[in-house]
């Protein structure tokens, strides 16, 4: 870990510590830190800005609430705030997949749609922080970034990607864990 | 030395992936197994850095004091600060006389114990929670069929899912003419127990007719008696309903 990368948690770390005894600067130090990157990752979890703005509200309240319950020991500061908020994300996209299962079965017994074409976003410039894990990511051949990216930013679960992709699931626990490995191995590398 | 197989369930957990009871189990293990948590932590690590591969998108300037103010006067949980996860055998006791060291060995194998049992119960609730959900999965979601209020939508449908319990729903509409220059179609809840419709948000119209958009109304909907409603309003929604209403169902 490059030293910078290293005061940087530091500081995150003693900004949970202070947010955990209820110091309500601490904590607004930790969004100004941390928000700007959980909202461009919710935006593209839920595909919706709206709904990003909620979860990533949802989800700070949550890191006020349990910031007492972070262990440096496990995980960085915002792997942790991370993890807060892919949770409330895959929450939302697993009731959303179920209200759009029902829409489906509702629209076959009420009415004749035609299919719609989803909205695909653009590419964007993107942040410095993001450099690492993008060449990382162009370093992991594409069925397993595909999988990977499925899984952690669709919120699907392997069985879900191995029906989506119609690809036995043994392979697509295969892609996944090869394609973190992976990750982790040229993550490490670079720091 | 970890296998594929453990590999694999620590790539699930760490995603999410594994079902309540499978996490659980999961969790057992990782309690007894310094190594599988080591390893479970470093994955976990180079996972989360995957949120900076998302390209940016601007933050809305309004959210900061949102969700200051949401958490503002709310007490933090009085968890101990740091909590560490109960620590694994050390290597000897050096200088501590051994019956006391048998002593706490005895303890400790009762915590153990007592634990593990703790955690086959809580896995086992788990399960039992997750069946129950399983089993009321469809027992909150509505289906509302909207009818159209006048000729030129009577081509038109609309249906509404809605979750009342998440508060969450999916609008969709086909055959539907664009609104006219300078005006949306907006979505509405009327619920009996609130004073006036409630916004849930303007519903764009692809250049085919169609639209389907997910939404969460902008309070929260307390009847299950509720109605929607279709109106057509100025571009970007209004606060309350003003033009004509062309849809409206349970």
């Amino acid at each position: 870990m490059t030293s910078s990368k290293e005061e940087d948690r530091q500081i995150e770390v003693q900004l949970l510590t202070r947010t955990a005894a209820g110091d309500e600067s601490a904590f607004a130090a930790l969004y100004d830190r941390f928000a700007p990157g959980l909202f461009s990752m919710m935006v593209k979890m839920m595909r919706d800005e709206k709904e990003a703005e909620d979860v990533l509200q949802e989800g700070f309240s949550q890191i006020w609430r349990r910031a007492a319950s972070y262990d440096p020991e496990r995980s960085s500061p915002f792997t942790w705030a991370v993890m807060i908020l892919r949770n409330k994300a895959i929450d939302r996209l697993r009731v959303r997949q179920r209200i759009e299962r029902t829409l489906e079965k509702a629209t076959v017994e009420f009415a004749h749609f035609p299919e719609s074409d989803d909205a695909s976003s653009g590419e964007a410039e993107r942040r410095d922080e993001g450099a690492q894990v993008r060449t990382a990511l162009a370093q992991i051949p594409e069925e397993q970034k595909q999988a990977v990216e499925l899984a952690f930013f669709g919120g699907l679960t392997h069985e879900q990607i191995a029906e989506q992709l119609t690809t036995p699931l043994g392979t697509i626990k295969a892609r996944i864990r090869r394609g973190l490995l992976k990750l982790r191995e040229v993550l490490k590398e670079a720091a | 030395m970890i296998d594929e197989t453990k590999q694999d369930l620590a790539a699930e957990y760490v995603l999410g992936s594994l079902d309540v009871r499978d996490a659980g189990a999961f969790e057992a293990e990782l309690q007894a197994d310094a190594e599988l948590r080591a390893f479970v932590d470093e994955l976990r690590e180079s996972t989360a850095a995957l949120a900076h591969a998302a390209p940016p998108v601007p933050l809305p300037p309004a959210l900061r004091e949102k969700v200051l103010a949401s958490v503002r006067g709310e007490a933090v949980a009085a968890t101990a600060p740091f909590a560490r996860p109960q620590p694994q055998a050390s290597a000897g006791f050096g200088f501590m006389p051994w019956a006391i060291a048998a002593g706490l060995a005895i303890t400790a194998a009762a915590l153990w114990m007592e634990r593990t049992q703790l955690q086959k119960e809580l896995i086992s609730a788990r399960g039992e929670a997750l069946e129950l959900r399983n089993r009321d999965e469809f027992a909150q979601i509505k289906i509302a069929t909207l009818t159209a209020q006048n000729d030129a939508f009577a081509k038109g449908s609309a249906i509404v899912v809605w979750d009342a319990e998440k508060q969450q729903g999916v609008v969709k509409l086909a055959g539907i003419p664009r609104p006219p220059e300078g005006k949306d179609y907006q979505l509405w809840v009327l619920d009996p127990k609130s004073p006036a419709p409630v916004s849930a948000g303007v519903v764009p119209i692809g250049t085919d007719g169609l639209a389907r958009v997910s939404f969460t109304p902008e309070q929260k909907i307390r009847s299950a008696d509720n109605k929607f409603a279709i109106s057509v309003e100025r571009t970007g929604g209004a606060p309350a309903p003003a033009g004509p209403i062309v849809f409206v169902g349970n």
